[in-house]
């Protein structure tokens, strides 16, 4: 499942989660590979130099530095995170029993990472009300927001290559969505076993 | 060619010659006509009418004026020119009558007599004139009893604060009530009096101020005439608090889950009361007896925020909701 900024993809993972759906929070785990995995410090390390992890602990805000508007940089760690994250996935995967489990990214399609996926759903809403709700949930000004958003695929280049669209504006419900997309999955889940 | 230089040349000394005359002609009738109105208004056979506003003092003891049957009076008078002028040019010519000196009809109704008491207005008139008609021949005075009534002081301000200061906490007035009489028909709708207006301005701390309370007519008495009101100014600050929502009547025996399961409480708080004020003292409620089924939406209410903040946002109004039964 993915979606762009501020279209309300972790609030649709909660309701999957509140009818028993495992969900792998891929921008969650990249942040825990980040400090953990030693492959991945390795790699970054050997590009951005010690000021990336100095003592030790991951500058944050020093990667952001890096990576913001610089396309090459940004290319060169998802290449490095992606596959970490992948494999992290597989592992996860194997550990549960749920009929079908969800990733949670905000880059699937962008990426090419969802062609490892059975399905796809894409959670979408007006930009305008993206734009506001980021501003207000990360008190950023729209200028921020606007830059940030520039990194990600317009919804109307994603929404053919997603299987289920969740539209999530404030003028339809998501539950019943989202109960129509698990009945779904359900059914198909139970006709592959 | 000469001819016609000599033509013109006599031509302006003729104009300018006639100017003059004429201009010394026009000054002498003019101070003529200054002199004979002078003289003429130095003479003491002038009648007018003048129109005099009316005054009331010596009021009764617990009693107010509610009702007077005229505003004024015609008072046809002879005299001299100039004080028949200095009258008429006059803004404010009013006479001031003893309640005293009225009759009265009952214990709320008084007649004040004009021509029984017509050197009660001539003495206030000057001096030369002879008051030779005053009209109405009375003046019908209502009157209305004075009732005591406790109000409540309402503070009268103007903040001018410059952010991130801020009046903290409700001004606080000493006493917060006090007495005052008014006329009994007004009685029951005197429920609060305002004090003068005081401003509130860039000054951080406690602040006691003396201020009176606002201009009310005579016999409005007040006790006490002034009061106490305390202020503190704070530095504030933003503060974001994630509120849980409590769920109430919950229609089925099952468990609910909400989205948003938390509101995002955005408020102006001071500095001081920054680690004081947590997500525990707000109380975010999603009421199932409100439900709006065709939404299939529950509504949220911020039921309680605490004291001295200021509540700038608190995210979503409703959530949608799953109920898992038992």
């Amino acid at each position: 499942m993915t979606g762009g900024m501020g279209s309300g993809k972790s609030t649709a993972a909660k309701i999957f989660e509140a009818l028993s759906v495992p969900v792998f929070y891929a921008d969650d785990e990249s942040k825990n590979i980040l400090e953990t995995n030693p492959f991945v410090k390795e790699e970054l390390s050997s590009r951005f130099g010690p000021d990336l992890f100095p003592e030790g602990k991951l500058d944050r805000s020093f990667l952001a530095s890096q990576i913001f508007n610089n396309k090459d940089t940004l290319a060169f760690v998802n290449s490095v995170m992606h596959p970490a994250v992948a494999d992290c996935f597989i592992n996860w995967c194997a550990e549960q029993s749920a009929p079908y489990c969800l990733k949670e990214a905000a880059i699937l399609f962008e990426i090419g990472s969802y062609t490892q996926l059975d399905k796809t759903i894409l959670v979408v809403a007006d930009k305008e009300i993206r734009i506001e709700r980021v501003m207000k949930r990360n008190d950023w000004s729209r200028e921020e927001v606007l830059a940030r958003m520039k990194n990600q695929w317009e919804d109307d280049l994603k929404e053919p290559l997603a299987d289920f669209v969740i539209y999530n504006s404030e003028k339809k419900l998501l539950i019943p969505q989202i109960l129509k997309i698990h009945e779904n999955l359900i059914s198909n889940a139970n006709a592959k076993s | 060619m000469s001819s016609t230089k000599q033509s013109n040349s006599e031509s302006v000394v003729s104009n300018n010659y006639f100017n003059r005359e004429f201009w010394i002609k026009i000054a002498f009738v003019a101070i003529s006509a200054l002199l004979w109105f002078l003289t003429k208004l130095s003479q003491d056979d002038y009648t007018d009418n003048l129109q005099y506003q009316i005054e009331f003092q010596d009021q009764k003891k617990g009693k107010v004026i509610s009702d007077v049957s005229i505003d004024a009076f015609n008072i046809e008078v002879e005299g001299n020119g100039y004080d028949l002028l200095s009258v008429n040019t006059s803004f404010q010519n009013s006479i001031v009558l003893s309640l005293d000196e009225a009759d009265k009809i009952d214990d709320n109704t008084y007649s004040w007599d004009t021509r029984k008491n017509l050197d009660v207005i001539s003495s206030q008139l000057p001096s030369k004139f002879t008051v030779k008609k005053v009209s109405p021949k009375n003046i019908i005075i209502k009157t209305d009893n004075l009732v005591k009534r406790t109000v409540e002081v309402v503070p009268n301000f103007n903040v001018k604060l410059e952010s991130p200061l801020r009046v903290y906490s409700a001004i606080k007035v000493v006493p917060s009530k006090i007495n005052l009489w008014v006329p009994s028909s007004i009685g029951d709708s005197a429920v609060e009096v305002y004090t003068k207006k005081f401003f509130i301005d860039d000054e951080v701390g406690t602040h006691k101020l003396e201020v009176g309370l606002s201009q009310l007519e005579d016999p409005y008495v007040t006790d006490p005439s002034e009061v106490e009101v305390q202020f503190q100014i704070r530095t504030f600050t933003q503060k974001v608090v994630q509120v849980p929502v409590e769920v109430k009547n919950l229609p089925v025996d099952g468990q609910v889950r909400l989205f948003p399961e938390k509101v995002k409480v955005t408020m102006n708080i001071s500095q001081e009361d920054y680690d004081l004020v947590s997500a525990k003292d707000f109380n975010c409620v999603a009421n199932f007896e409100e439900l709006d089924a065709k939404q299939n939406r529950v509504s949220l209410s911020l039921e309680e925020i605490p004291e001295h903040i200021e509540l700038i946002d608190w995210g979503q109004k409703s959530a949608e909701f799953i109920i898992i039964k038992k």
